[in-house]
């Protein structure tokens, strides 16, 4: 049961990736590199704002979203916007990763090399359910995913700013003839998937230790989340991160831990193999990874 | 248009230069008004990067402290760094470039076992002899195969044996072994269990995992189905406390003890493992622990403050590096020194010879004397370690004997 | 226009000589690099060369062929090992190890493009990252035979009874990698090449054209396997040890890198690339923060500078050098005429295609209902229909592209309504798509000249050793495709883009191209959409000469007046059933029809 809970939570971990890369994907076409990096920047500027700032655990947190928001819309002027034309080349994948490198090399340099202790939320209390050892924390984990899962789907269906996103990840030229700013609204999505990656950073943080390579295992999962659940579908962002983090927690019990990596990614390579499209096949989100079109 | 050709040019420019840059080999420099090169290979930059960091402090005090004071034989020391990656590839083209290129006459590092696996042979061909301080695993250090290479870092075989001796001699009677598959904790389970196996214990349990995984619950589990009262761990720093915690949440603490390898250690291991930490000790550094309620003496108290002078006080937004291991690192310059001046030259064979014949006069700054020989180039001796406890730190970065 | 054609074949001979001027100059240098370099030098351009071999691998698969994987490190460690294990433990010869290095790497490659057989895209690239977990945690976990993650020590490089020094290292690793760059230049300007591109740019139409996208894909990806391997045991025995940490996801990033900032697609933008990624952060060696910045940086700024790669920005200016070395405007100005065209069938019966209850349903909607259409051999058969009818549906399904939920297509007395598009093309039909499908990396007479491809005997080992039959077919075909052009007309423009003509003659091209496959049956879905008077005019009149010349002709068209004037048989459809049939004058009179197309009128014009 406990391991259950704990795979739900890194999985709510997951679907909070899966969803911002689904983000950026549903309005460019590209998934970024640099998203795992951007998630340990807000988790290493949130640490500093409280260990060495002693700043109230919320004032570091919008700290540290404002830091990330900014550096994913400085990733995209710098990275991004200069390539043109994404769907027609892959140049975006240098890019990007050039930017994770610059960030975790510049983490390093300021924030150190030694892992830190980061807090839990309501200081580490767990309670007990059912006979296991579950901490709040973990079960905010959950909420808070489900929370930004749901706001975002609420806002692309029922907000005109929503649709906007929508028509642009359809056809960006004609959202633009439409009078839609596509810019803006990529824009946007760049600021939001930030947002997102540093809640994702401080809810992770006091699990994985903050550090400069707090994000490396989890960077990967993250897409293979988003991946398996379909990728630019906020629902299927959810269900891919909780799914993942299920299977890596029943992988876990029933095989050596060294091995666990390896399974999980056989499990999901299996998965894709008999769907796909994604657990949720995506519905109008399909962009460019569809089998021969139709005329 | 421009931009495109002026990009162009200047990398083929740039690449001719520095090919034709490249003629002609370097060599030794053996002038006497010429400096003494020292190379240093560490990780100083990914997941390792402490390891080369502590290195690098070390090394910096040591070099800027001999260059005030006159140098080597009348020489300057000029250093050379080199960025490894813990890749090794990388460390054996950097080696030849510290060696080749730049014509060092010494090497520190590296501070990972499998680029200095990769690299150690090529330095023998070339009979540059390097000091490690850092890289524990047995096979990078045998005296036929490799007899340029010293070390003065306790080995990974004598860490074993220690800890497995210790655990035999409290009477546990269910062991477990911990170790990651990377080529560090695969060597040192394995070392383990060769000394389990002359002990004439067995492990209930041998349980393996993924460096910097973030979910170490099964290995918690794994320790507590098996029901071990203690736990011998191969882990590096932040992947124990992890554990321990883990083992907290099941609530396992209390039923098991656990010791350590050096590599365990971290200053602020406390804060990381939870109170889980006041059941673990691991195996540090004797003239680098203090008692209880003492403190260090003698010339460590001194390395201790001049660390502290130059890199500043521990904790957060400040120094992060264990002041044991920035001290391996400078008393690897200090043996070179000390060996050179001995021989009364920087040949190689001489100062080799100096070493392996005298090595017990030396005075070192980390551990307390060093035991080379001709069949020995493990300097550290085996009495030297001893467990501290590290719930609680001393100053933040000192272990307190347990 | 005459001048400029003139000065179009000096351009691309002069461009040839000075490229290949410089290219022998790089090799001179490289033969006598070592005489004068030192040992780090001689060390670092030998990893270089590996890189490079890499680089090419990787170029073909993703680059030409547009699988973009992330696999490279987990092929290169399956030559590695695979070749470390049979020349260190098994003591077998130097080429034994190398031919385990392609076997085992090829293993790899097909336990990835598999599945990939059904995915593509990000999902590939999914596949290929777990494939990538796996073997690192194979390589880490079978110790007894990988050594496990301390590592593997191998013996000397003996290669033939000589056991080679760094010199010896250099030369054969130096020439290696030059065999690999004219394997894949030869495999590139070949019918290979094209078709690699083909799938890249338009993988429909691909289809369309035979080419069976799936296997030369997996095709692809296994030469890419099969280099990486070399590449992997070049490197396991040059130096001497391994160790699974080399052999992770940056290293993967890595190989990506050099092939897209050198320019992937090109022949050189892999040794470019390979020089550029390796020797950029070697420059930042003393100060190794400012190294992982400056190469970061690189990273950003060279592929916003350069897209297309280094290469790919030189390419711009020298277009010329990859213009098709067999033909020039000028060539054979024979005397093709399509009356002498004629077509050779497999059947002597009356009707081509039959088709029998065709019905396609898509969720909840029938788009086509059960229709019912026999084309007579050698007619000219049109299907109209107001917007949303499902004639385009219809045709789609009878070209392969989609499947029929009920019915039958018999063609030529075979029943075709479970083939590939692919064995459709091998089978005598072509066709043209409503929004064209061109090649666009393909020149004008190359995306005519591929549809000659079915015809071809020459295989790969013919295109890699340029045999005289290659030479021979690639030969004739490009006169072929040179002399369809000139019937449509774009005879001088047979070395750009299809990208840089107007929208009428992208039409007729693709037109061309259909034809070049000499099919019996030629599908054209409304090949006049958006062109002039003029142009439409045009196109009734090579109807009609391809109608003569016995091609059966399958047309979907608006245009009332030219379907009026050149069909032999009208089928109309309307909300996917068929309302009425018959010749134009039938047709034309029929007021279901008319009620159709017009609305309520009941008054004849």
């Amino acid at each position: 049961m406990q391991r259950l809970i704990f795979g739900l939570a890194n999985g709510s971990i997951y679907s909070l990736m899966a969803l911002a890369i689904g983000m950026i994907y549903s309005t460019t076409g590209i998934t970024n590199f640099a998203h795992a990096s951007v998630i340990m920047l807000g988790a290493m500027t949130g640490y500093w704002c409280i260990a060495l700032f002693g700043l109230p655990y919320l004032l570091s947190l919008l700290i540290a979203i404002a830091v990330t928001v900014a550096s994913n819309i400085i990733i995209y002027k710098l990275c991004v916007e200069q390539l043109g034309d994404l769907s027609k080349q892959v140049g975006w994948i240098v890019t990007t990763f050039g930017a994770s490198i610059i960030l975790d090399n510049v983490a390093r340099m300021v924030f150190g090399t030694e892992p830190q202790s980061f807090p839990y939320l309501f200081a580490g209390k767990a309670i007990n359910i059912l006979g296991a050892n579950i901490m709040l924390h973990e079960v905010m984990m959950i909420l808070i995913a489900i929370f930004i899962g749901t706001i975002y789907e609420t806002m692309m269906q029922k907000t005109r700013f929503g649709r906007a996103i929508r028509a642009v990840s359809f056809r960006p030229d004609t959202a633009r003839l439409m009078g839609i700013k596509s810019e803006t609204v990529i824009l946007s999505c760049f600021a939001m998937a930030g947002a997102v990656a540093s809640v994702a950073g401080v809810l992770i943080a006091p699990i994985t230790f903050a550090s400069y390579t707090m994000t490396s295992s989890i960077g990967i999962k993250g897409f293979a989340a988003a991946l398996i659940g379909g990728l630019g579908n906020s629902k299927g962002a959810f269900i891919g991160g909780l799914t993942l983090g299920v299977i890596e927690a029943v992988v876990g019990t029933f095989v050596p831990a060294g091995f666990k990596d390896a399974i999980s990614f056989l499990i999901m390579i299996i998965v894709i193999i008999f769907l796909p499209g994604g657990i949720l096949s995506a519905k109008f989100f399909k962009k460019g990874a569809s089998s021969a079109e139709k005329i | 248009m421009n931009k495109k050709k002026a990009t162009r040019f200047l990398a083929m420019t740039v690449i001719l230069s520095m090919l034709l840059s490249g003629c002609g080999a370097g060599g030794k420099a053996s002038d006497s008004s010429e400096p003494i090169k020292i190379g240093v290979l560490g990780a100083l930059s990914g997941g390792s990067a402490i390891l080369g960091k502590q290195q690098q402090q070390g090394v910096d005090l040591a070099v800027k402290e001999i260059n005030a004071a006159g140098g080597i034989l009348g020489r300057q020391i000029e250093l050379s760094y080199r960025d490894d990656e813990a890749d090794p590839t990388k460390c054996k083209t950097a080696a030849e470039e510290l060696v080749d290129k730049i014509g060092v006459d010494f090497i520190v590092g590296p501070t990972n076992s499998t680029p200095a696996s990769a690299t150690i042979p090529y330095l023998q061909e070339n009979k540059i002899i390097n000091v490690m301080c850092i890289a524990s695993s047995d096979s990078i250090i045998d005296a036929q195969k490799f007899p340029y290479a010293f070390r003065i870092m306790l080995p990974n075989g004598l860490q074993a044996q220690a800890l497995v001796m210790n655990a035999k001699e409290r009477g546990y009677q269910k062991i477990a072994l911990v170790g990651d598959n990377s080529a560090l904790g695969v060597d040192g389970t394995a070392a383990m269990e060769k000394w389990c196996n002359e002990y004439g214990i067995v492990p209930i349990a041998n349980i393996s995992y993924k460096a910097e995984d973030a979910d170490m619950t099964p290995v918690a589990q794994s320790l507590k189905d098996a029901g071990a009262d203690c736990a011998l761990f191969w882990t590096l720093g932040a992947d124990g406390a992890k554990i321990v915690k883990a083992i907290e949440r099941l609530g396992y603490t209390d039923s098991m003890d656990i010791y350590g390898y050096t590599g365990m250690v971290m200053p602020n291991f406390r804060e990381l493992a939870g109170p889980g930490a006041s059941r673990c000790s691991s195996l540090s550094i004797r003239e680098w622990s203090v008692e209880p309620g003492g403190a260090l003496n003698g010339r460590y108290l001194d390395l201790y403050n001049k660390i502290i002078s130059e890199y500043g006080e521990y904790g957060v937004g400040k120094r992060d590096t264990n002041p044991s291991t920035v001290a391996s690192g400078y008393d690897s310059v200090m043996l070179l020194k000390w060996a050179i001046e001995k021989a009364g030259s920087t040949d190689s064979d001489a100062v080799k010879a100096v070493i392996e014949k005298s090595g017990a006069e030396y005075v070192p700054f980390f551990g307390s004397s060093y035991k080379f020989s001709a069949e020995d180039h493990d300097g550290y001796l085996a009495s030297d370690a001893v467990p501290v406890a590290i719930g609680e730190m001393m100053n933040g970065d000192l272990y307190i004997r347990s | 226009m005459q001048n400029s054609l003139k000065k179009e074949l000096p351009a691309r001979k002069k461009y040839k000589a000075a490229f290949t001027a410089l290219w022998s100059a790089l090799l001179v240098f490289c033969l006598v690099f070592p005489l004068f370099a030192g040992n780090y030098y001689i060390r670092f351009m030998t990893l270089i060369f590996i890189y490079v071999i890499l680089a090419v691998g990787y170029n073909i698969a993703a680059g030409y062929c547009g699988m973009t994987t992330f696999s490279a490190a987990a092929l290169y460690a399956a030559g590695a090992y695979a070749s470390a294990v049979a020349i260190g433990r098994y003591n077998l010869p130097f080429f034994a190890g190398v031919l385990a290095a392609i076997v085992v790497a090829g293993i790899v490659s097909l336990v990835i493009s598999l599945p990939a057989f059904k995915v593509k895209g990000f999902y590939l690239t999914l596949v290929s990252m777990g494939v990538l977990e796996i073997v690192q945690r194979i390589l880490v976990e079978w110790q007894p035979v990988t050594g496990g993650s301390v590592g593997l020590y191998l013996p000397e490089w003996k290669m033939l009874g000589f056991t080679l020094d760094k010199y010896g290292k250099f030369y054969v690793i130096l020439a290696a990698m030059v065999l690999i760059l004219i394997f894949q230049r030869n495999l590139v300007k070949s019918r290979w090449g094209r078709d690699f591109r083909a799938i890249q740019n338009n993988e429909v139409a691909a289809g369309g054209m035979g080419i069976n996208f799936r296997s030369y894909r997996m095709l692809g990806f296994f030469i890419n396997a099969a280099i990486s391997g070399i590449a992997g045991c070049l490197y396991a025995s040059f130096s001497g040890y391994l160790s699974p940490d080399t052999f992770g996801f940056n290293f993967t990033v890595f190989v990506l890198l050099m092939v897209i900032v050198g320019g992937g697609g090109t022949l050189s933008g892999p040794v470019v690339g390979a020089v550029v990624a390796t020797v950029i952060p070697e420059m930042f060696n003393t100060s190794p923060d400012l190294k992982q910045i400056a190469y970061g940086v690189t990273l950003i700024v060279l592929t916003q500078a350069l897209p297309g790669g280094l290469v790919g920005a030189v390419k711009k200016r020298f277009r010329a050098i990859d213009d098709n070395t067999y033909v020039t405007s000028e060539s054979r100005k024979g005397d093709f005429d399509f009356s002498n065209y004629t077509v050779t069938s497999t059947s002597d019966s009356n009707v081509i295609l039959d088709v029998r209850g065709l019905t396609k349903i898509y969720g909840g909607l029938t788009a086509v209902n059960h229709l019912d259409m026999t084309i007579r051999r050698g007619s000219v058969h049109s299907l109209i229909g107001p917007n949303g009818a499902g004639k385009t549906t219809t045709v789609n399904m009878i070209t392969g592209i989609d499947a029929p939920s009920e019915g039958s297509v018999v063609f030529n007395g075979k029943s075709i309504s479970e083939m590939n598009m692919w064995e459709l093309a091998r089978h005598g039909v072509s066709r043209t798509y409503q929004h064209v499908r061109l090649f666009g990396h393909l020149s004008v007479i190359e995306n005519v000249a591929i549809g000659a491809r079915l015809s071809y005997t020459h295989g790969l080992l013919g295109a890699i050793f340029r045999s005289k039959r290659m030479k021979q077919e690639e030969q004739a075909s490009f006169e072929e495709a040179l002399d369809y052009l000139r019937v449509i007309g774009l005879e001088d423009k047979i070395n750009i883009e299809p990208d840089n003509l107007s929208s009428g003659q992208q039409k007729l091209l693709e037109l061309a191209r259909a034809l070049c496959m000499k099919p019996e049956l030629l599908v054209l879905d409304e090949p006049c959409a958006g062109l002039t008077e003029t142009e439409t005019q045009e196109f009734s009149d090579l109807i009609q000469k391809i109608r003569n010349a016995g091609i059966s002709v399958l047309l979907i068209e608006h245009h009332m007046s030219l379907v009026m004037e050149i069909s032999d048989y009208i089928t109309v459809l309307d909300y996917g059933k068929k309302i009425a049939e018959g010749t134009p004058a039938e047709v034309s009179v029929n007021p279901v029809v008319r009620k159709a197309y017009l609305g309520e009128e009941e008054e004849a014009c």
